[in-house]
């Protein structure tokens, strides 16, 4: 799983630019076949039959990442970012323009000997140093050029792991790992969405040619830090998180508990007083209304190159998903209105 | 340049470093020893008469750990380390090295307030995931950065001074038939340490330390304090906070410069130190000067240098050394 993860970590794939991710993804899961939309989501498919409950599993593909502002007379490179990004994690990292070919460069800092008292700068102010001059840089990139992050995964003490793009690789992978192992009970689309960062719009697009029975979103949410504890907050490696509130359907909430406890797969639950942080939030809410489902994997620090996940979480959550899909004909059966 | 970026070696912690570099030289060389603290001496002899001195300071800026709270970790910086490039930041720590990070918490739990505060360096930690039992206070920390090359550019950690290095083993295996002295330095970013000592074992008549200095051709910087920059050459050192440059000595590698066409470029004077604040105090006093290679971000997760410069750089040292045989 930590080959798979870092493969699906270091692809590139910043809102609007899912290409690459997309061929990973298809090489670490195993399918009987995709399609690709318009819109760069992608579909993938493992069929039980006709007749057989139609259930759709999804996680966002794409990661935070930036585009070409701007290119000063210095050859300096400006951005704007796509999704919420803090400029602290930036200052001294390296990001990678992508252009006719790849240019790496490094946010510009200020060397010791001559720094200043000053305040946070604000992203768009910070400066990307790739040493080339601005016509060598216009030969290869174009404003608007998409930009993200570094890195391979690293591999910390015990099973967490760290690297750029987790958010939501991790929930990459709960798919991949599941499209090799599930029973054929049921027909299971693995939606790979794109464009969640900027507003979960590749749902909104996706869900208008499908009418699952059932859907499961599986995202990061935050996890305990020692700057951040709170009682939204999740110590990593504490297992599965199942969300609930009205973006929940409370018969998936349950169903998804009473796994967990049969199974003895650690987990905890989650409020949502409103609609989630998540593809969910769009989901739900598709054609006639889609009964929905969040499992979340703790994470720290979020939409940083350095986020932190325990790989224990994600098996947690691939064991859960599995034992519910297992039973998913009686939960349907049951139905899913209110009275 | 690509292993000697990648070697990890704060002030205290050379170790690793030395050993590369003896490899590199063993064999090009009629001496080699160290003293200590850990200085490493290397002397051609063929004439008999080793009294210039060749210095590069072998150590990095970087972090110690200072305390252990589970998997998180505690550390000060060893140098100086700008703490806004921090967060964030991969870093390696110990001698069997365990990956970390140094983390930034999440913008979606702040307010505009709170992400507007830079994170004052007591409230970060270096984050190994699990306990790890290979990890004990006093354990080095480095950056952890890959080298890349591409444009006539490249980019990596420690170039301050690994690229003094990288010209002096240069310099040994393929140099000029001149005897010197090299002497490879411990704990420059400590406070010039390992050179006080180096000035006091040696008998040298002349100084030429060789560095990785920063480069100021940044935004936001008045265009005529922006000396030196990337792309214009070696930089020669008039004066810095630790040393006034020998006079003769730097014309004669002015003077090189020019006989040879290599460009040329002062370094802002009284910004920065090296090891020549103490070499030039050393004995009944060195004459000493300072030829650096201008990198963008020194002390800093990432620098970047234009390997032009770095040619060049080795090209003016060999062409003073040859300048200075010759009697000044």
């Amino acid at each position: 799983m930590y080959d798979s993860l870092g493969s699906l970590t270091s692809a590139f794939g910043v809102p609007g630019h899912e290409g690459e991710i997309r061929k990973a993804i298809l090489s670490n899961g195993q399918f009987e076949y995709h399609e690709v939309d318009n819109f760069g989501n992608l579909y993938c498919h493992n069929k039980a039959g006709e007749g057989a409950p139609t259930v759709l599993l999804d996680a966002h593909m794409d990661e935070i990442g930036f585009i070409v502002k701007h290119i000063d007379a210095d050859g300096m490179i400006y951005l704007n970012p796509m999704g919420g990004i803090d400029p602290r994690c930036m200052i001294g990292n390296r990001l990678m323009v992508r252009g006719s070919e790849d240019i790496v460069g490094i946010v510009c800092n200020t060397p010791p000997h001559l720094s200043t008292e000053g305040k946070v700068p604000d992203i768009g102010d910070l400066p990307l140093d790739t040493g080339l001059t601005k016509r060598e840089l216009e030969e290869i990139i174009y404003i608007g050029a998409p930009v993200g992050f570094l890195g391979k995964l690293m591999r910390l003490s015990g099973t967490k792991v760290s690297s750029k793009g987790l958010d939501n690789r991790a929930g990459c992978l709960v798919l991949c790992e599941l499209s090799k192992t599930l029973a054929a009970n049921c027909n299971v689309t693995y939606l790979f969405s794109t464009q969640e960062e900027v507003g979960t719009r590749g749902v909104e697009v996706a869900l208008k040619t499908m009418d699952p029975d059932l859907a499961l979103c599986v995202d990061v949410t935050q996890g305990n830090m020692h700057f951040i504890k709170s009682p939204i907050t999740r110590e990593l490696g504490s297992g599965t998180i199942i969300g609930t509130g009205p973006n929940i359907h409370p018969k998936i909430f349950g169903s998804l508990v009473e796994h967990a406890k049969k199974e003895n797969i650690p987990f905890s639950t989650k409020a949502y007083p409103k609609a989630t942080p998540t593809n969910l939030r769009t989901i739900q809410l598709s054609g006639g209304g889609v009964p929905s489902g969040l499992l979340a994997i703790p994470l720290k620090y979020m939409h940083t190159p350095t986020e932190v996940i325990d790989i224990n979480d994600i098996t947690s959550t691939i064991s859960l998903i599995r034992a519910f899909i297992d039973d998913v004909d009686d939960v349907i059966q049951e139905g899913f209105t209110f009275y | 340049m690509s292993k000697l970026s990648e070697i990890r070696g704060i002030s205290g912690h050379e170790g690793d470093v030395r050993s590369f570099i003896i490899n590199e030289i063993k064999g090009h060389c009629d001496d080699i020893w160290t003293d200590s603290i850990g200085n490493l001496y290397a002397r051609t002899n063929k004439n008999g008469k080793s009294n210039i001195g060749l210095f590069a300071h072998m150590d990095e800026v970087g972090f110690m750990v200072t305390g252990i709270d589970g998997g998180l970790l505690t550390f000060s910086a060893v140098g100086g380390i700008n703490p806004d490039l921090l967060p964030g930041t991969r870093v390696l720590v110990g001698n069997d090295p365990v990956p970390g990070v140094i983390g930034c918490p999440p913008m979606h739990l702040q307010n505009k307030e709170e992400r507007k505060r830079k994170i004052p360096i007591d409230n970060m930690r270096i984050d190994v995931g699990d306990v790890s039992d290979a990890i004990e206070i006093g354990d080095p920390v480095t950056f952890y950065t890959k080298y890349i090359e591409k444009r006539g550019l490249c980019q990596g950690k420690a170039f301050d001074d690994r690229i003094g290095c990288d010209n002096l083993i240069s310099l040994i295996t393929s140099g000029p038939d001149v005897d010197c002295t090299y002497v490879f330095t411990v704990q420059e970013e400590a406070g010039l340490r390992g050179s006080k000592v180096a000035g006091n074992n040696l008998d040298i008549d002349y100084a030429i330390v060789c560095e990785g200095t920063f480069s100021l051709d940044q935004p936001g910087l008045p265009r005529e304090d922006r000396m030196p920059v990337m792309g214009k050459g070696p930089v020669i050192t008039i004066a810095d906070r630790s040393v006034i440059t020998d006079a003769k000595l730097r014309q004669a590698i002015v003077d090189a410069a020019g006989c040879n066409d290599i460009p040329y470029q002062y370094k802002r004077p009284f910004a920065g130190g090296t090891d020549a604040g103490m070499l030039h105090l050393s004995g009944r006093g060195v004459p000493s000067c300072v030829i650096s290679t201008s990198c963008r971000y020194i002390h800093s997760p990432c620098s970047m240098a234009k390997i032009v410069d770095i040619e060049n750089t080795r090209k003016l040292i060999s062409e003073s050394l040859l300048k200075i045989s010759e009697g000044l």
